[in-house]
């Protein structure tokens, strides 16, 4: 599977200057036709840093308040990746329909993960790519002459 | 003032060697700046000319190479302006200025009795036409590089980048008056005219090209030192703190971030990174560490 070049993604989210992340899940809603929601939801998380849940008519991304603001904004970038490719079907959920009905009833579920997986390895550099572009303070534009 | 020079160049080649790893864009100044460095060694400033020389044939091939390397350093200069400029590498004048070498080297090697090694190797063979052509050509190239350059300049030129402009139009100027100097010598008979005209050349190109390197040094440490002090503690901080918690798998990666990525992107790296490490052992660190992050962080800033 060839993914997008994260680049080119983050410039279609937002655009060529700096944006804030509202604006960019504002974009990411119309891409993906589902509204998507941001909730900070407490409890037991374990190792879990984000949780994208997709419903028939929208998308909710949970997340933990314990993590700095930095941190959570980058764990929820990383969700946004996933919906990204996954609404190009380009990558199909974690967890797929089929399977989830087989957990209806589970107490517990655990999965494992090739490790260096090319779609998490795209999603976290389009968590990077994006933070950058929402950050305040980020590097200065490209000067040839002085870089 | 070679020395100035020579020192000038030799911290900003040192100063940018991280820059031309992480960018690309910034290789064709930092080319420049090393031809230039090259230029000014084959000067014999810093080892003697007659040594440099001797180990080259002693037919001084290093007033071949000094103009070879001077020619390189100002069309180096001239892309990194083009790229500043925005203007496209498309007019077939763009190497122009580099089709002169060949010549240079063709002409040079025309010249009879190259010995001995002598700083002022031209000006006593300047009857011969294989010398005009060789000097006159080499001006000729570097004059066009410099015009074009300023002319590149004309919209930015603006404070120091003005002062660079200037010393570029002193440098034109120089090439100017070598340029009169080898028609009139070699075309009439006004060789007195055109000694006195010639000798102006060596002053004028040193005081433009110390002009133009002192401006863009200043210009460059302008831009970057505020932004070295205000991340390079916190991002030693943060490496070194990755190192000493084993977050990475390999020793290398926090030193790698640290080079390969932009001061602020290294250190945001760094702080996901810890964050992961935090996350995966379920253990938080102590909480002046926490405190510490948390000021990086909120200088970082995130827009939401």
């Amino acid at each position: 599977m060839v993914f997008p070049p994260v680049e080119e993604t983050v410039l279609e989210l937002c655009g060529d200057g700096t944006t804030s992340m509202t604006e960019a899940v504002e974009r990411l809603k119309l891409i993906c036709e589902k509204p998507i929601h941001l909730i900070e939801q407490e409890g037991e998380w374990g190792t879990l840093t984000a949780l994208t849940v997709e419903y028939e008519d929208y998308i909710n991304i949970l997340f933990p308040p314990r993590h700095s603001l930095q941190y959570k904004v980058h764990c929820i970038y990383h969700e946004l990746g996933h919906i990204f490719l996954e609404s190009q079907n380009l990558a199909s959920p974690q967890i797929s329909q089929s399977l989830l009905k087989e957990t209806k009833n589970a107490i517990s579920v655990s999965c494992r993960h090739i490790e260096d997986d090319p779609v998490e390895r795209w999603v976290e550099d389009f968590a990077f790519r994006m933070s950058k572009k929402t950050r305040v303070n980020s590097s200065p534009a490209l000067d040839p002459f002085l870089c | 003032m070679r020395l100035i020079l020579f020192a000038l160049l030799s911290a900003l080649i040192l100063l940018r060697i991280p820059a031309v790893v992480k960018v690309k864009e910034s290789r064709a100044s930092w080319l420049a700046s090393v031809f230039g460095l090259l230029a000014l060694y084959s000067l014999g400033i810093v080892t003697p000319l007659e040594t440099i020389d001797s180990y080259l044939g002693g037919v001084n091939v290093t007033n071949l190479l000094q103009a070879i390397f001077a020619l390189l350093a100002i069309f180096f200069f001239n892309d990194s302006v083009r790229q500043l400029a925005n203007i496209p590498r498309v007019s077939w004048t763009y190497y122009a200025p580099l089709l002169s070498i060949p010549i240079m080297i063709t002409c040079f090697a025309l010249i009879e009795d190259k010995r001995p090694t002598a700083a002022n190797f031209i000006f006593p063979r300047m009857e011969q036409l294989a010398t005009a052509a060789y000097s006159g050509i080499y001006m000729l190239a570097l004059l066009f590089t410099v015009l074009r350059l300023v002319y590149m300049l004309r919209h930015k030129a603006k404070g120091l980048l003005a002062v660079f402009a200037a010393g570029m139009i002193v440098v034109a100027v120089a090439c100017a008056c070598h340029l009169t100097y080898v028609v009139l010598f070699h075309f009439t008979p006004w060789h007195e005219f055109a000694l006195a005209i010639g000798s102006w050349f060596y002053r004028l190109f040193y005081l433009g090209l110390s002009v133009t390197a002192a401006s863009w040094l200043i210009l460059f440490l302008s831009k970057h030192l505020p932004r070295l002090r205000l991340w390079m503690t916190d991002a030693l901080w943060l490496t070194a703190l990755r190192i000493r918690v084993n977050a990475d798998r390999s020793l290398f990666k926090p030193a790698w971030d640290f080079i390969n990525e932009t001061l602020e992107d290294g250190i945001y790296k760094s702080l996901i990174r810890l964050h992961n490490h935090e996350v995966t052992k379920l253990e938080a660190f102590p909480e002046p560490i926490k405190n510490r992050i948390s000021r990086i962080e909120a200088k970082l800033g995130a827009r939401i």
